[in-house]
């Protein structure tokens, strides 16, 4: 504890939640489980806020344990064990409530986001080592979070309530709009990077696309489309399909994938797999080292092309 | 550091947003509710609850399956102080028996929470119930025999509690609803059925199926006598009566005491054999039986109807 921080027994209706703290959900499961615990035992771990008087509102205000404050209070405890703090400005109270949760539970990724973008509005500060530096939150994850900010209000909301997750998003503009801007241009200016988005929203929402996984898919589709184009600006047969996919509502992106690049890119796939078995069959007859370990790999590459050879045969 | 991209996320459970939405919907229901200034003192704790009324009545919002020991501990506390406790629950919550059993234990009002439109909105819309058996009747929810014994039991036993003629003739009718509802062929369809003219207790609706020996009769209706003397002749034709006045749809009834029915009324029932319609007189020990043998409840009841048409 500071110089000037005192452990005091506080009336929890005394004590008002933070403005600034990010984490705005709390499952009422964990709730529950608090509230029996604090009813056995009480609050164990002091909460922390600071004194700040104005007009007829409690006149402390939380930065840690809120959970814990909220259960005190529904559970009717007319004091809990609580350390006062000096008050920080509004910058350092914003910065206090990224770093002692940091070393707790996750945050959800909005409320977080939110922060991280107030924080940025207070600072100035917009670069993400040094966001990450003074947030305590990694590299990545700032520029995740930044990147949250950036999406329409509407998707910042769905992705609050949970409907879609953020990686979804993300996935979606690293997989596709990115790449469907740089590489096949004409079909992004014909939709906009919002129609884009929505379009891939709506198939989330009504079930069309389940999983995440499955957008990575959409960047193999335009490598081959722009591969085959010779360039961003060229035409490709694979174009149309792409607009087909955006357009039609029910399509799904297995089909596109099917009806597209799915045997280019297994056909290239299988062809590296074919060069990396004879490197490996290479390999390890460098580092045979008896004639019997020599004989088992000769052999099992012998049989390999015995059945190759069948099937050659009935092609 | 969580890294936000990793996994899906899903939905766990209700929140304090959640809760926030409930309040102002409880609120909009009955403005009589509001939110408490102060936690309440009881016998061996405090308690904040959700809401509050000036008639001291209080409101604990729900939204986890069972009933943890800090709530049970206070809902013991208010009743035993005289507060009556309601509980605003989503819909789904209600379907356990395990809660249904906790909760009636402590006498609590229920408030079943449903959202009208949950892709749009959060909007909840409440909807009370008197006790928790007019919530199981009027819900058709069909319960383990083992709960349906706990339940009915204490429903019994609470009959036979001081009070006025109303408070008094509703617990006897809370229990009915509960046996009733739980019969596989029947669905409560009504409790406290009034016209210009009569006034039913319960009204059943009678799935009869196939292999059940039943009269071929839609609705059933139920008449709950919770009187220290014995129940006469008079409410066997009040019964009679209202079987007539259904337009055909009635010819099976249930004539119910908590105590006991006058060997009178047998006779009278007797005389009107010939019409075709079935009265099953049932006393408080048969009550009793019924309820003490709720695995059976489907044979036992038809029984005795069996029973009352050989008679």
């Amino acid at each position: 504890m500071g110089a000037k921080a005192q452990l005091r027994l506080i009336d929890p209706e005394s004590i008002r939640p933070n403005d600034e703290n990010p984490r705005i959900h709390f499952p009422d499961i964990s709730m529950e489980k608090l509230i029996n615990s604090i009813d056995e035992v009480g609050v164990l771990v002091p909460v922390s806020v600071y004194e700040d008087k104005k007009n007829s509102l409690p006149p402390f205000v939380l930065i840690d344990g809120e959970r814990r404050w909220r259960c005190a209070k529904s559970l009717g405890k007319d004091k809990i064990p609580t350390i006062v703090l000096p008050p920080p400005d509004s910058t350092q109270n914003l910065l206090h409530m990224f770093h002692i949760h940091m070393v707790r539970e996750e945050w959800e990724p909005m409320p977080t986001a939110w922060a991280l973008k107030k924080l940025i509005e207070r600072t100035g500060i917009e670069n993400s080592t040094e966001l990450s530096k003074i947030t305590g939150l990694s590299p990545g994850v700032v520029k995740q979070l930044l990147f949250a900010v950036s999406l329409p209000e509407r998707y910042q909301k769905m992705i609050d309530e949970k409907k879609i997750p953020l990686n979804y998003f993300y996935e979606l503009e690293n997989h596709f709009i990115k790449p469907l801007k740089n590489y096949r241009p004409g079909i992004f200016k014909l939709f906009g990077a919002r129609k884009l988005l929505a379009s891939f929203v709506d198939k989330r929402i009504s079930g069309i696309t389940k999983d995440t996984i499955e957008l990575r898919k959409l960047r193999s589709i335009i490598d081959v489309a722009a591969q085959e184009a010779g360039g961003p600006e060229g035409v490709s047969d694979f174009d149309s399909a792409i607009v087909n996919l955006i357009k039609d509502r029910q399509r799904t992106i297995q089909e596109a994938y099917e009806d597209t690049v799915e045997m280019i890119v297994e056909a290239d796939r299988f062809s590296r797999q074919c060069k990396q078995l004879v490197a490996k069959f290479d390999r390890l007859l460098s580092k045979a080292q008896t004639e019997e370990d020599r004989e088992l790999i000769v052999n099992s590459i012998r049989g390999l092309r015995e059945e190759i050879d069948d099937r050659l045969e009935m092609v | 550091m969580p890294n936000y991209l990793e996994e899906e996320s899903h939905a766990q459970g209700f929140e304090l947003s959640d809760r926030v939405e409930m309040t102002k919907a409880l609120q909009e229901s009955d403005p009589a509710w509001r939110l408490p200034e102060r936690a309440l003192k009881l016998v061996n704790s405090s308690w904040r609850p959700d809401l509050i009324k000036d008639t001291g009545e209080v409101c604990h919002i729900h939204t986890i399956r069972g009933l943890g020991n800090a709530w049970a501990r206070r809902f013991g506390e208010a009743k035993n102080i005289g507060l009556r406790v309601h509980v605003a629950a989503p819909f789904e919550l209600w379907y356990s028996g395990e809660t249904l059993v906790e909760m009636d234990r402590y006498e609590i009002v229920p408030i079943v929470l449903q959202q009208e439109e949950p892709e749009a909105s959060k909007t909840w819309v409440s909807t009370a119930y008197t006790s928790v058996a007019e919530l199981i009747a009027l819900k058709n929810l069909k319960l383990h025999a083992t709960e349906v014994k706990k339940i009915g039991q204490r429903l019994f036993a609470r009959s036979f509690d001081s009070g006025t003629s109303d408070e008094i003739g509703k617990r006897f009718e809370d229990f009915l609803s509960l046996l009733f509802s739980q019969v596989s062929y029947f669905q409560v369809y009504k409790r406290d059925f009034e016209n210009e003219t009569e006034e039913i207790d319960l009204v059943l609706i009678n799935h009869r199926v196939s292999e059940r020996a039943l009269p071929n009769s839609p609705i059933v209706l139920v008449s709950a006598k919770n009187t220290t003397k014995s129940v006469g002749v008079r409410a066997l034709s009040t019964l009679q009566t209202k079987m007539v006045n259904r337009r055909g749809m009635c010819n099976l009834g249930f004539l119910c005491a908590s105590r006991n029915i006058a060997v009178t009324v047998a006779t009278q029932d007797l005389r009107s054999s010939h019409e075709g319609r079935i009265i099953v007189t049932l006393g408080g020990m048969q009550l009793k039986h019924l309820i003490h043998n709720a695995e059976r409840l489907d044979d036992e009841i038809e029984k005795l109807v069996i029973d009352a048409a050989l008679t």
